[in-house]
């Protein structure tokens, strides 16, 4: 049936070529698929690893017989399928899982936060009790009082988290956050060196036209798994360059040997978690001191970047008046690298300094820099694995100047270090509506201030949206959380979360809507049971990071929803209602006319994709997909067009002005080093840093944490079919298991100074030497605050320390030492 | 359906992952339960470290996997090692199939097979195993965990085409010499196959 609706569309598509839907049209006519008491139903898989996968859902009788996924078309590179990864695949254990929450549920009298002990109640009481405390405490301390989390575990359409945004703004309004766990220190290195957030890389396609590919923390082959993800298009870019005989060196620099090396790469180089500023920096001192860049690129430096040398700086002070008294030209980065001027009692960054840091040989370090040197279309990039330490703002930014001072921004095959830019379909999702609230926290400092909010100022805690000089004036009281598990699991330094939560004199009420009893629900006041996508009528797109092939997805479901659950919208509706506000919350629209209503504006929004006239039509059609039509390289329009980068000097900013801006009036966290805003990028030793003195002794090991396949962050942990078939473990190279004592298949207890943990040990050659990996996002399952975790939650152990800039998080940046 | 083929497998070493899709697609199709695992991925590593003593390494390290279902050999262990009869191989396809009615779940089967295909049903007492999709391949349609594959890294059909098409090895480590079974499967060699490896996801597979 389906198969019939889209070749009546595709009839009259015409020369839209690149549409394509379920199944091949070639059997169409030879043997139904299905037996006619089974049906399929699209849905997709939206979890946050940048890809939105569809999922076609065989049911029969109301219950999901299997999964399978996108099959059309030729599954040609540009005609590729979207294929679901193996938690795509599990969708039908996930959904059908024994801790699904059934209904609505209140924590019991007499029990602590974190107990887990609830008692069941309806939903209007549900609604009459969260909706009645957030009009208290509107009334006694203002809508400042009121936050919603973070929360990134279900990328619908239209039943979002926005939906409960949306009735927390109609009550009068609510505590804001800006930027996310993922790319905190690149969402402000990124803006401060080239005016972009970060994520406006050169596409990966174009790495046909490379000869040189260096990767830091670079690993699309884990984290974008997606059957059109971008790991094909960097898979594709290679096996073609190969095949045609062009040359192509790969080098990998990561402390684990990840898997998207496995003999892809010509060469892997193990780096100690945090130390990649000190390779670029060293490499910065080659390309320097040989006069490289004096021949190659310094009229490229001149021209387009501000910050190189004190002539430059000069040079800044003319164009940029306004800036002219923050900037001195002795604070300039080639005497910075150079040891010289007011560096001189620094010295040099020389491949002799950073190799006993970064643990990477001189000779090694040297036959990299030439590689650099030496390539005509260089594709460095940086994993957003380097932007979530400690010191992650100076690491990018020192890592960023690689491809700078290379001086061949802007052509094809070149990267300027940052993210690959995503090509997506439009769709358009719920409004939150307008918030009447004005003043938006960092992401990553919303426990802080359920303690300190009152005071948190713009100057010292980055607080966006306040008056000059004023004070957020009041701690956060009452805490939601919709689809996600950062309200423990995913933030740092879960003892101290904890203890913070546990104190209801504090934050007074928190409402969780999950599909699952996560570590988050667990801390909640109430709990909401969300239905999941695949209950559900809906929209999605391929979301932010899905490679070079966009898509939509039309969500329905051949199963009712399961329960006594809700979706989002309607949990939205409900409390709007208790705020009196459902008509402004509703807009007169019942349900199917806002899926109506946002498949009309995506149809709008995608006139080349000559989608059906009404979204029932969609549903039946189910989903959509069409390749890129054009490149993207960075910078380009820069270089060649001339048009001005959005930073204050309009130009690539070695020296950033903003940052200088930002050090001459920020307040920083202590006058340690780790704590300052540089406008130029440092190599700086981080807290529990690998050269930490206060820990390195009690704590030898430091831990890279890294993105498991077996889960998407924290999503999909309970389902059993992905935790047999990837191992949740410590990886301990065979050197420390020597050194240490540890077996293989040990249960072992990993300790930071913030934290222990219980987790069982894999001897593995593919980690560096003093390096432990494990997989974040295993569900904490610690009993009190400061208790063992036997459920080996990664952020048992990390710290919470707010970056200088961003005031982000720096959860990679862990030291432990291990036992028994 | 033509009579008396001989279906096969191939597995693309240079493009997989080791994602476990396939592992995990396949247990979809069946419900199949914990432990059960029709399709395995193996991860192979070696190599050394060496400590320079100036706070830098050094290392020769290669790792890669290797997606492993049931390759139906030509010479199936499993079936003569079957006391009852209930493994066998079908002659329209060359399928070997278990008749679990008659299986009496000794896992003779599983302890003859060098790729360890045959996968015990504790609860039931009966053996399982990779059954090629045969209702998928009556449709046409290639087994769930060929197209499921992310990298593409699978593929299925008549094993002549399947070797005119990919080269006819069938030998990688850390499976068995395939002259002890004569496995239906073509591998492309993965650049870093070697041996002095080990697996090290047993509790993977």
């Amino acid at each position: 049936m389906q198969r019939r609706e889209f070749l009546k569309l595709s009839a009259t598509a015409g020369a839209v070529s690149y549409l394509t839907a379920c199944g091949s049209s070639k059997k169409e006519t030879v043997i139904p698929e299905l037996p006619a008491d089974q049906q399929v139903n699209y849905s997709a898989c939206l979890v946050n690893c940048g890809s939105n996968c569809p999922l076609r859902v065989i049911s029969q009788d109301g219950r999901i017989l299997r999964v399978e996924t996108d099959h059309s078309g030729t599954d040609q590179y540009g005609d590729h399928q979207v294929r679901a990864c193996l938690r795509g695949r599990s969708i039908k254990q996930r959904t059908y899982a024994a801790d699904r929450l059934k209904t609505p549920m209140k924590r019991k009298a007499g029990t602590k936060r974190g107990d887990g002990q609830y008692e069941e109640i309806s939903w209007d009481q549900a609604f009459q009790e969260i909706g009645s405390k957030v009009m208290e405490l509107q009334a006694s301390h203002g809508p400042r009082a009121i936050y919603h989390h973070y929360g990134t575990g279900a990328y619908y359409g239209f039943a979002s988290s926005a939906c409960i945004h949306r009735a927390l703004n109609l009550s009068g309004g609510h505590l804001g956050y800006y930027g996310n766990y993922s790319w905190a220190a690149l969402n402000v290195a990124g803006p401060a060196t080239f005016g972009t957030g970060g994520t406006s890389g050169t596409r990966l396609s174009e790495i046909v036209h490379s000869d040189l590919v260096v990767g830091f923390g670079f690993n699309p082959f884990e984290i974008r798994m997606s059957g059109s993800g971008e790991q094909i298009d960097f898979l594709n870019a290679m096996e073609q360059r190969r095949a045609n005989n062009q040359p192509l060196d790969v080098i990998i620099i990561d402390p684990r040997y990840t898997d998207t090396n496995l003999g892809k790469e010509d060469q892997w180089l193990p780096i100690r978690p945090g130390t990649d500023g000190a390779l670029a920096e060293a490499i910065a001192y080659l390309m320097i001191s040989s006069g490289w860049v004096e021949q190659n690129s310094k009229a490229f430096l001149d021209k387009y970047a501000i910050g190189y040398d004190r002539a430059s700086l000069e040079q800044a002070k003319l164009d940029n008046p306004e800036y002219a008294e923050l900037i001195d030209s002795d604070e300039n980065y080639h005497d910075y690298i150079m040891g010289l001027g007011r560096y001189a009692e620094q010295g040099p960054r020389t491949a002799e300094w950073a190799a006993a840091r970064c643990g990477i040989p001189v000779n090694q370090i040297q036959a990299l820099a030439d590689k650099i040197m030496a390539a005509q279309t260089p594709y460095i990039t940086i994993g957003a694995g380097c932007n979530r330490h400690a010191c992650g703002e100076q690491t990018m930014r020192a890592l960023y100047m690689l491809p700078i001072l290379t001086g061949k921004l802007g052509e094809h095959g070149v990267n300027s270090g940052e993210l690959p830019a995503n090509f997506s379909l439009g769709a358009s999702g719920m409004s939150a509506g307008s918030n009447p609230e004005s003043a938006r926290i960092s992401f990553h400092t919303w426990a802080e201030a359920i303690e300190r909010g009152e005071e948190m100022t713009a100057t010292t805690d980055a607080v966006k949206g306040l008056e000059a000089g004023e004070k957020l004036g009041t701690n956060i009281k009452a805490v939601f959380s919709s689809s996600g598990n950062a309200l423990i699991n995913q933030h740092s330094d879960i003892n101290h979360t904890r203890a913070i939560l546990e104190d209801e004199s504090k934050c007074e009420m928190i409402v969780v809507t999950d599909c699952w009893m996560t570590a988050s629900a667990k801390m909640a006041d109430y709990i909401l049971p969300d239905t999941t996508w695949v209950e559900s009528n809906d929209l999605a797109n391929d979301s932010y990071a899905s490679g070079e092939t966009g898509y939509l997805t039309f969500l329905s479901s051949g199963i009712e929803p399961m329960y006594n659950c809700r979706n989002l919208y309607q949990i939205g509706l409900g409390l709007a209602k208790v705020f009196g506000q459902e008509a402004a919350y509703t807009e007169g629209r019942t349900e199917q006319e806002w899926l109506e209503h946002l498949y009309q504006g995506t149809r709008e929004r995608n006139p080349e994709l000559s989608l059906p006239a009404t979204y029932t039509e969609a549903q039946k059609l189910g989903f959509v997909r069409r390749h890129s039509p054009k490149t993207h390289v960075a910078l380009r329009s820069f270089i060649k067009e001339g048009q001005p980068l959005n930073t204050p000097s309009g130009k690539i900013e070695i020296f950033s002005l903003d940052w200088a801006r930002k050090r001459d009036e920020w307040t920083p966290l202590s006058d340690k080093a780790f704590d300052q805003i540089t406008p130029l990028p440092h190599y700086t030793e981080a807290w529990q840093g690998f050269e930490d003195a206060e820990t390195r002794d009690e704590y030898p090991l430091q831990i890279v944490g890294y993105h498991t396949k077996g889960r998407t962050h924290s999503s999909y942990h309970n389902v059993e079919w992905l935790r047999e078939a990837v191992e949740d473990a410590a990886w301990f190279n065979p050197v420390d298991a020597a050194k240490y004592g540890v077996r293989g298949g040990q249960t072992v207890t990993l300790s930071s100074p913030q934290g222990a943990i219980r987790v069982r040990a894999k001897i593995t050659p593919r980690v560096m030497v003093g390096v432990v990996a494990m997989a974040q996002g295993a569900w904490y399952k610690g009993s009190t605050a400061g208790a063992v975790d036997a459920g080996g939650c990664l952020n048992t152990l990390t710290k919470y320390h707010p970056l200088p800039v961003s005031k982000g998080n720096p959860q990679h940046t862990v030291r432990v030492k291990v036992t028994a | 359906m033509n009579e008396n083929k001989q279906y096969g497998f191939y597995v693309d070493t240079s493009k997989c992952t080791g994602c476990k899709t396939c592992h995990v697609s396949c247990k979809d199709r069946k419900d199949l339960p914990k432990d059960v695992k029709w399709r395995r991925v193996y991860e192979y590593a070696g190599g050394n470290w060496q400590e320079n003593g100036d706070g830098t390494v050094e290392q020769n390290i290669f790792s890669y996997y290797v997606s492993i279902g049931c390759n139906h050999c030509s010479n199936p262990l499993c079936v003569k090692a079957c006391p009852t009869g209930a493994m066998y191989k079908r002659r329209s396809d060359g399928l070997v199939h278990v008749d679990q009615g008659i299986c009496i779940g000794c896992e003779a089967c599983a302890r003859a097979c060098p790729y360890d295909a045959p996968q015990i049903d504790r609860d039931r007492g009966v053996m399982t195993k990779c059954d090629g999709c045969h209702e998928r391949l009556a449709l046409g349609r290639k087994p769930i965990c060929v197209e499921s594959c992310p990298l593409r890294a699978l593929d299925f059909g008549p094993i002549e085409e399947l070797r005119a098409q990919y080269g006819s090895n069938a030998d990688i480590n850390p499976l068995p010499a395939s002259s002890t079974t004569e496995p239906n499967l073509c591998i492309k060699r993965n650049r870093n196959a070697r041996s002095g490896g080990q697996v090290l996801n047993w509790f993977e597979v």
